[in-house]
């Protein structure tokens, strides 16, 4: 059964002192994919300013601007409209094999999301991690595998890192968010051949989805495994990637889909609040 | 022209300006010093630095220290040496715009004082202050002789009448902490190389109403307030776009066009009566005026760049 | 002692030598040179060189070594080809300046060459000037190598090789320029006798080449040069560009993005900026996109180039095609989109990402170079036979740490051309680098371009920026007077998948 969602998010921004300007990329906008379909979206950005947009090199819509008159406040407002699909295969039953993902073809094609960055280096402490996951039957119980470990591993605790943790220290510290939680994932799978890739977007967090019920959502980080073909998986919660996950984007990694990236001339002292609301209305 | 090369011509005009009434400053005064009042030595070198805009983090001792501090001293932005530095670093960022007679004339006052020695008396401190005023007035020859009456030349202009101002001020302000004697006033006149000028105009060096009048705003002398605010309206005049009025505070020529007008037409029993006040009045002017330069031609929104 | 006698004592035994044959007797090109000097006594050479010296830092032709500011290192023997020569190496440039263009089209667009297997995807997707902030739309003319600098060396059989592409920031031509002044001011004898073909168009030609490739519909287009500022060490080249071709030059902090417009700040209205002929590397040329940090360049620049609405020339991405790793692949490259053998050949590369080519290469260290792919200026060299037992353990350790980021080739030894060291006139290395504009309808290279030289005897290490020096570099006109520049061998465009605005 398909969902139609509302997902409101605005981000705000208060600086403690005015500044000049400001050219931010923003990566907020749902994406069309097989399993889902954008009826609506608009973007409301305070102070006013012209909007442009373009599809990057991963296919995210990207909306670019600039403000630049002296302001100390900014706020970045996104509606959107979107149809989810329910009902994604299990990943643990995905039929592709050990030996097909060694191959030359896979190996190229998927080349990116197979290599390594700051985020997603190697670190010895991956090692049991990587053997039990070698000793699996498939590549797809592997990944299952995975994402529950780190779900019983890993504790969710805002605060706990930064923007910039790499996934090594997660693996030590054995805490943070869902970003972490992700990049932990894909730099272990990518150490036994796994190309996937990280997935930003927008959770609807509760149990069932009640008509009409506004909820506080999250902007929500997992990621995708290619088993012949890509399939969602969420380390952080025990949730199936299907209807309650609105997709943005995908990349290699955070850097790749920050939801905003940008520049500010003059002191950057800030204070960012960032609500989600999603409602299910059909 | 671009914003960064019309302020760079400006702070080089600021600057040469800057270097030249330093150097008079403690040339003059040192000297004074040594023959009048040698036991005032701590007390004047603390005037000095506090004149310069600063307390130099700690008191002076005496005069050779303050002299050592404003000359030498690299953390001290005001210091002879460390606006020569700035003056060479703004003229090399215009090099290909200003005459290359100009900037070696810039460049080799840099790199001389570079070789020679700082803080310690190699030369006697009398020759390095005589050879800054002596470059100085080498680059203002160049600037006057080499620039074509572009706006180049009218932004460095602006910066050297504005500092002229801005200095002349200070110079008063340290007369004014002194005993109200005749000598003093004498080294204030030496100090803005104006007592030939003003003997050979009014002579009476007790007659200190005539000597403040003089410095303010004698229009033959170039050196005075009035001059040189004179000829920085001019140079904003030719900056601005033709047949454009003055309109409002955001012209540089409603600022200087008031500051004109009140050194003109205040009378020198209120001017002599309230000095320190009308000094302060006349740096803020100058800072008002800067601003001003700021906010219509330089464009400034470089703060930092931050990523978010 | 006269070049004669320096002649009898100079040894060609080990190398291709441009003046002097394997005989030892000079070259038909450089007989009317060795006329000029053969008169000549050393202090005559002395002299010349000190006029030049002093012309150059009068001037302020100067370069950066060791932080220092020195004159510009001109040897006064010239360094002549012929036009024959000259057409082999032309047409080479060309060639792949020509597949090099329509591969940054490609991979910056559908990725055809990739999904054709030609070259693997890995080496473009893990290369770290492949960037994905340009990937998706083109240029408005098509063109992003407005000027390449291919450098060519010699080998023992005297033939052209091609070292290496430069298609991001090629520098030197001011240096070629200022030579060849220099050069007829001090021996104005050897211009009598010869007839060179002229150089000075260069700034001409660039200047009509970025006009060109200005966003669609703009009239008067406005060109600016962008510089880091005069603490870079080309500074003097920017300057000397941007005065040569009549048009501002500019620093990052004198732009600003409007709307995706480029702007210049002015004392008066902010002026509109169409083509921009950077100088600055793509790591600083946006904070938005690249390093944060940066306050070099401009932030959302390359949306504006995105949006068409200005031009960034060289393009931002360039860099992706002149990694050494790329480069192994130029033959195949210019055959898929040319359907042509390269007319001038690569050096021998053996790709160390492939682990039996990296084993053997290593077991051979002693007797290869390795080059970091994406260094310049000659740093990073591992000259195996010249290096130490140190030095080929840590290459060693360097390689298998990162095998993505070297690449071997043989030691070649370059071609010698006859140099003053102060004492005597003896055999040095040297290379070439000559210069090519493309204005999207027709390619021209700059007569000769810049020899370089390495000074130190025996090293193969010709940049300036390790102590190298140049040389007037002549090509001698043919009985023809001109040659035809060459066109752009570029096919029709390949279909461009246009990024949806909405």
């Amino acid at each position: 059964m398909s969902w139609k969602m509302s997902v409101d998010h605005e981000t705000k921004y208060s600086y403690l002192k005015p500044i000049y300007s400001q050219h931010n990329e923003l990566r907020i906008s749902p994406r069309d994919t097989p399993q889902q379909f954008t009826l609506e979206h608009n973007l409301e950005i305070d102070p006013a300013t012209n909007l442009y947009r373009y599809n990057d090199y991963f296919g995210t819509r990207v909306t670019v601007f600039a403000i630049e008159e002296e302001h100390q406040e900014l706020s970045v407002k996104g509606h959107s409209l979107v149809e989810t699909a329910s009902g994604a295969p299990h990943v643990a039953k995905a039929p592709v094999t050990w030996e097909m993902l060694k191959s030359d073809s896979v190996n190229d094609k998927f080349c990116e999301y197979l290599s390594l960055s700051e985020y997603t280096k190697y670190s010895p402490l991956y090692e049991p991690l990587i053997e039990e996951l070698r000793g699996l039957q498939t590549p797809g119980l592997a990944v299952d595998y995975l994402g529950q470990w780190i779900r019983n591993n890993i504790f969710y605790q805002p605060g706990s890192t930064h923007v910039k943790t790499t996934a090594p220290d997660i693996m030590e510290n054995r805490m943070g968010v869902c970003q972490d939680f992700v990049h932990l994932g894909l730099a272990v799978l990518r150490q036994v051949g796994i190309p996937c890739r990280y997935v930003s977007g927008y959770l609807y967090p509760a149990d069932h989805g009640e008509i009409g019920e506004v909820v506080s959502g999250e902007s929500h980080a997992w990621m995708q495994a290619w088993l012949g073909d890509w399939y969602g998986v969420d380390p952080t919660n025990d949730t199936p990637v299907a209807e309650k996950h609105v997709l943005v984007g995908w990349g290699r990694d955070y850097d790749d889909i920050a939801p905003v990236k940008g520049v500010i001339n003059g002191v950057p002292n800030s204070r960012m609040t960032v609500t989600v609301s999603l409602c299910r209305v059909a | 022209m671009l914003s960064r090369i019309a302020e760079s011509c400006y702070w080089i005009g600021r600057l040469v300006e800057r270097a030249d009434y330093t150097a008079r400053l403690l040339d003059v005064h040192y000297h004074n010093l040594l023959q009048n009042h040698p036991s005032e030595s701590a007390q004047l070198a603390n005037h000095l630095v506090s004149v310069m805009g600063t307390n130099a983090g700690a008191p002076m001792e005496d005069i050779d220290h303050a002299i050592n501090f404003i000359g030498f001293d690299p953390t001290f932005s005001g210091s002879i040496s460390d606006t020569i530095m700035a003056l060479a670093e703004n003229a090399k960022g215009v090099r290909d715009t200003i005459p290359a007679e100009l900037f070696e004339a810039i460049h080799a006052t840099y790199v001389e004082l570079q070789n020679s020695y700082f803080g310690e008396n190699v030369y006697s401190n009398h020759e390095l202050f005589k050879w800054v005023r002596n470059r100085c007035m080498l680059i203002h020859g160049n600037v006057d002789e080499t620039m074509a009456r572009d706006d180049s030349y009218h932004f460095l202009n602006i910066g050297r009448c504005l500092e002229r101002i801005d200095m002349t001020a200070r110079m008063v302000a340290v007369r004014c902490a002194m005993d109200d004697d005749a000598p003093g006033w004498i080294t204030m006149l030496r100090s803005c190389g104006a007592f030939e000028a003003f003997m050979r105009a009014k002579g009476d060096t007790h007659d200190t109403k005539a000597i403040i009048e003089f410095l303010l705003r004698n229009s033959c002398f170039p050196r005075s307030i009035l001059s040189s605010a004179s000829s920085a309206l001019s140079s904003a005049q030719q900056l601005s776009d033709s047949g454009e009025g003055i309109g409002d505070e955001s012209d540089p020529r409603f600022a200087l066009g008031r500051m004109c007008a009140e050194i003109e037409f205040t009378s020198i029993e209120d001017v002599h009566d309230n000095l320190l006040e009308e000094v302060f009045l006349l740096q803020k002017g100058v800072m008002g005026v800067n601003k001003v330069m700021v906010d219509k031609y330089f464009h400034h929104t470089n703060a930092i760049e931050w990523r978010q | 002692m006269t070049m004669t006698d320096f002649a009898s004592k100079y040894d060609t035994s080990l190398t291709y030598d441009e003046m002097f044959d394997e005989n030892g007797v000079v070259r038909s090109a450089y007989e009317s040179v060795m006329k000029v000097f053969n008169d000549l006594r050393l202090n005559d050479f002395d002299a010349r060189g000190q006029l030049r010296d002093q012309a150059f830092k009068d001037q302020g032709i100067t370069f950066s070594y060791s932080g220092q500011e020195r004159p510009w290192p001109l040897d006064l023997v010239p360094r002549i080809i012929t036009s024959d020569e000259w057409e082999t190496i032309e047409s080479g440039i060309t060639q792949r300046v020509a597949a090099l263009e329509m591969f940054l089209e490609d991979i910056y667009t559908n990725g055809h060459i990739l999904d054709d297997g030609i070259i693997p995807r890995k080496v473009i997707a893990t290369s770290k000037h492949f960037h994905r902030s340009v990937h998706g739309f083109s240029p408005s003319n098509k063109v992003r190598i407005h000027v390449a600098g291919v450098d060519l060396i010699r080998d023992k059989n005297g033939e052209f090789l091609v070292l290496e592409d430069n298609l991001r920031c090629p520098s030197g031509i001011s240096y070629v320029l200022e030579n060849r002044r220099a050069t007829s001011h001090v021996f104005p004898e050897l211009f009598k006798s010869n007839s060179i073909r002229s150089v000075t168009e260069y700034p001409q030609k660039l200047k009509n080449a970025l006009i060109a490739s200005a966003p669609r519909g703009v009239e008067n287009p406005t060109v600016v040069v962008l510089t880091p500022g005069v603490h870079n060490s080309a500074y003097f080249e920017h300057a000397f560009l941007a005065r040569q071709m009549g048009v501002e030059l500019v620093e990052g902090r004198d732009l600003v993005v409007h709307d995706n417009v480029v702007f210049m700040k002015t004392t008066s209205k902010a002026k509109r900026v169409d083509v921009i002929y950077r100088r600055i590397d793509d790591d600083f040329i946006d904070p938005m996109q690249f390093l944060p940090y940066s306050t070099l360049g401009v932030a959302g620049i390359i949306n504006a180039a995105r949006f068409g609405k200005v031009t960034i020339a060289n393009a931002v991405g360039n860099g992706a095609a002149d990694d050494k790793l790329v480069y192994s692949y130029l033959p195949a490259i210019i055959e898929y989109y040319l359907g042509e053998k390269p007319k001038i050949k690569n050096v021998e590369t053996y790709r160390l990402d492939d682990e039996e080519v990296r084993n053997f290469a290593l077991e051979n260290r002693e007797k290869l170079v390795f080059k970091p792919v994406d260094a310049s200026g000659g740093y990073g060299l591992v000259i195996g036979p010249h290096a130490t037992a140190e030095e080929l353990d840590t290459i060693g350790k360097q390689v298998q740490a990162d095998p993505r980021g070297y690449i071997a080739q043989p030691v070649i030894s370059l071609s010698t051309s006859p140099t003053y060291d102060g004492e005597s006139i003896s055999p040095r290395h040297v290379d070439l680098r000559p210069f090519v504009v493309n204005d999207g309808e027709k390619m021209w290279a700059v007569p000769g371009g810049l020899t370089r030289v390495a000074l130190p005897k025996g090293s193969l290490v010709v940049n300036s920026s390790q102590g190298g020096g140049s040389k007037d570099t002549w090509v001698l006109q043919s009985e023809e007077t001109k040659s035809q520049p060459k066109q752009a061998t570029q096919q029709i465009q390949q279909q461009q998948q246009q990024q949806q605005q909405q």
